[in-house]
């Protein structure tokens, strides 16, 4: 009984009891970790930056969990990782610190960085300490990212680097930036001519500049470069070859939970104020949105599982995130139309105070790390292949 | 089971009931499904669930119109009673549609909604019983009934009667009964086969048809279509195959407690990706896919016939939306992520 259509495919994956195991250690540690944590804030999820929370976590070994052990990992497998990632996620925890290291920095640099970047920046990764942001999208360039401008000119002993990056999440937080730049001027192909860099965003000729988002948080920026020198050694892979590492990048990034769980602390909201004995109204409302959770599960948790075994599920990650980032946004809708919840940013009860952080975050879940727009492109030209 | 399996049982099933309409149940095509081990996909003696929702998915997909999906689920309960010979021309009528009783062997009162029962040999329905129910065949020859017939093309009788024999199957906990359930899993998983099919039309015709001189999948706003429609088609075989195997992992008495999370879900993604299938495939298609000469509306019907049979969005939402609130807010997590069967 394996079902696929036009190329699609999302056999139902089991974990194995060791990551049940894992499971009730995370949870046990989050329910202390995060006691004093405000619904509010849980609210925040991924995109709540706090230091000291993504220390602790690294301190239980469960940052970079697919990461080689003598590089700080624990050579888990895809599936302890996704146990993780859904925990933390529900729970509501502050990974916004180490999230985008662990989930695609360290990755990126286990697959195409030198022994050296790897020996330098993996194990702070683990550790919860290296936070790493992203460096592709630029003031002209967003969905068509092929057309980044920021250039690298080759010096001795390396690159000066020129240009604007923008939207980075956490700019004005993080340390590092694994940043797309042209370093051939006019190449015969525009997707030719990229590459990357690992750049340390607290060198002369950067400046880092925050932006506020539509809430009100400093929750990502704009990093100037001007002439800023950046070493040899952090050229990541080969010159010329960043297009294709990014779009590996990319898939990485579309393959997780935090793709359908970001509103997840309003459901929890909305099962709360529903009362163990809701009208049939309410009560179909709330089952709608937990079937469709709970069917978003088992998709992605079925692209962790294919993940593990080595197969390309670039597109089964795309359908999900598509999909989850849909659910995600159709939460704060359902609290309005189930109960007339007003959104709040202060005063209020925390169910209002959750939902209002929700409203205002969740028009960025269908642009972030790929518009809706291109996604759903992606899909149909995989499925017309 | 492989891929390869499912795609066998496909075509086998194709070969059997062949490209015309087959709307005589008694026809020998009865004789071949059972030949062919389709009619009763199982090995006698370990019925597992997942063996029969590929001929199940695969009726969808070839738009059947003979009751073949409900007979490998009767055959599944019929197993679960300790009875594992193949049947043959089995209904399942919905419990929401059932009112009858039965006194010393024989049943009276009245269904709704009977799935072919001009040609079903027996009729199973599920009765309340103290704080279970109880399955029932009924022998329903020589009953007048009331001729209906749904959106998908598909008889659906009314029938009175007062006195006809009935054997009793097996017993079942929960709020509903081994029947409810697996008859929700079976439209899903019949739906899930007609869904991914009307995909499959969709990409060969916006691949083949050209205006403004391009083939229709060159044009954005087609791709859009298509990927969402992708999208809800991969969701619904995801939820029925998690479905199926919650039901492989529970007993016909333990299908509420087991899968009943996982089934409510399944047909709730049924009733979406309906509504979605139906919108965008028939747009993709234009005038041509409203055509009877199209085989599109035999998918498209079908879909908008199951997804209110054997329970509808609102009945699922409602069911799982209680259970839900019952357990409270900090039980959700662990429902949500627990392993099936658990």
């Amino acid at each position: 009984m394996l079902w696929h259509v036009a190329r699609l495919s999302f056999d139902p994956a089991q974990l194995p009891p060791e990551c049940e195991q894992l499971r009730t250690r995370v949870r046990q540690f989050l329910t202390e970790a995060l006691a004093d944590r405000p619904a509010e804030a849980r609210a925040l999820s991924w995109t709540a930056f706090d230091a000291d929370f993504s220390r602790a976590l690294g301190e239980q070994g469960w940052i970079g969990i697919t990461y080689p052990k003598e590089l700080g990992g624990q050579d888990g497998s895809y599936l302890e990782r996704y146990v993780v990632f859904e925990e933390v996620l529900a729970a509501g925890a502050p990974v916004a610190a180490h999230w985008i290291g662990d989930r695609q920095s360290g990755p990126l640099l286990l697959r195409y960085g030198s022994d050296a970047l790897q020996r330098q920046f993996v194990p702070a990764i683990a550790r919860g300490e290296a936070h790493f942001c992203i460096g592709m999208s630029e003031p002209d360039s967003g969905s068509d990212l092929a057309s980044v401008r920021t250039f690298a000119t080759r010096v001795d002993g390396g690159f000066r680097v020129s240009g604007t990056k923008l939207w980075s999440t956490h700019v004005t937080r993080c340390q590092h930036m694994i940043a797309l730049v042209r370093t051939e001027r006019d190449p015969a192909r525009r997707h030719d001519g990229l590459s990357q860099l690992l750049i340390d965003l607290d060198g002369p000729g950067i400046e880092v500049r925050p932006i506020l988002d539509m809430a009100g948080h400093e929750h990502f920026g704009e990093v100037h470069f001007d002439e800023a020198f950046v070493p040899e050694e952090r050229l990541i892979g080969r010159p010329g070859e960043g297009w294709r590492q990014v779009m590996a990048e990319l898939a990485f990034e579309r393959s997780g939970p935090e793709r359908i769980l970001s509103s997840f602390q309003l459901l929890l909201q909305l099962v709360r104020l529903a009362g163990p004995n809701p009208d049939d109204e309410l009560a179909r409302g709330i089952g709608d949105l937990v079937a469709r959770l709970s069917t978003l599960r088992s998709m992605s948790l079925s692209v962790a599982a294919r993940l593990q075994a080595g197969e390309d599920v670039a597109l089964e990650a795309s359908v999900v995130k598509d999909l989850g980032t849909g659910f995600e946004q159709s939460l704060p809708d359902a609290a309005h139309h189930l109960l007339g919840l007003p959104a709040m940013t202060e005063g209020g009860d925390s169910a209002m105070r959750v939902h209002g952080a929700l409203s205002q975050l969740a028009p960025s879940f269908s642009l972030r790390g790929g518009t809706r727009e291109i996604l759903r492109g992606i899909i149909a030209k995989e499925l017309l292949r | 089971m492989s891929r390869d399996t499912a795609a066998l049982v496909e075509r086998s099933l194709q070969a059997v009931i062949g490209d015309e309409v087959v709307d005589d149940a008694r026809r020998p095509v009865w004789d071949r499904l059972i030949e062919e081990g389709l009619a009763h996909p199982f090995q006698s003696g370990a019925e597992v669930w997942s063996d029969g929702a590929d001929v199940v998915r695969a009726s969808g997909s070839l738009a059947v119109t003979i009751p073949l999906a409900d007979n490998v689920a009767a055959s599944w309960l019929y197993a679960q009673g300790g009875r594992h010979e193949p049947v043959r021309r089995m209904g399942l009528v919905d419990p929401r549609h059932t009112a009858v009783q039965v006194r010393n062997g024989l049943a009276e009162g009245h269904l709704r909604q009977v799935p072919h029962a001009a040609v079903s040999s027996l009729l199973l329905v599920e009765c309340p019983e103290g704080d279970g129910h109880v399955l029932w065949a009924l022998e329903l020859q020589g009953v007048r009934a009331e001729v209906g017939t749904n959106v998908g093309g598909e008889p659906r009788d009314e029938l009175r009667f007062d006195a006809v024999p009935a054997t009793r199957i097996l017993r079942s906990q929960g709020q509903w009964g081994a029947l409810a359930w697996l008859g929700a899993l079976t439209r899903a998983t019949q739906m899930a086969g007609c869904a991914s099919r009307a995909l499959t039309l969709c990409l060969e015709h916006v691949s083949t048809r050209e205006q403004f001189g391009r083939p229709l999948s060159r044009f954005q706003a087609v791709q859009q279509q298509l990927a969402e429609l992708a999208c809800e088609v991969a969701a619904l075989d995801s939820a029925v195959g998690v479905a199926a195997r919650a039901a492989d992992i529970a007993s016909a008495s333990t299908l509420e407690s087991r899968a009943g999370h996982a089934i409510a879900c399944a047909k709730l993604q049924a009733g979406r990706t309906a509504s979605t299938t139906v919108r965008i495939a028939h747009q993709l298609h234009g005038a041509m896919g409203f055509t009877r000469e199209h085989s599109l509306h035999g998918l498209t019907r079908k879909l908008m016939a199951y997804r209110s049979e054997h329970g509808s969005e609102r009945d699922w939402a409602a069911w799982l939306g209680h259970r839900s609130c019952r357990a409270g807010a900090d039980a959700l997590w662990h429902e949500l992520s627990r392993p099936p069967g658990d």
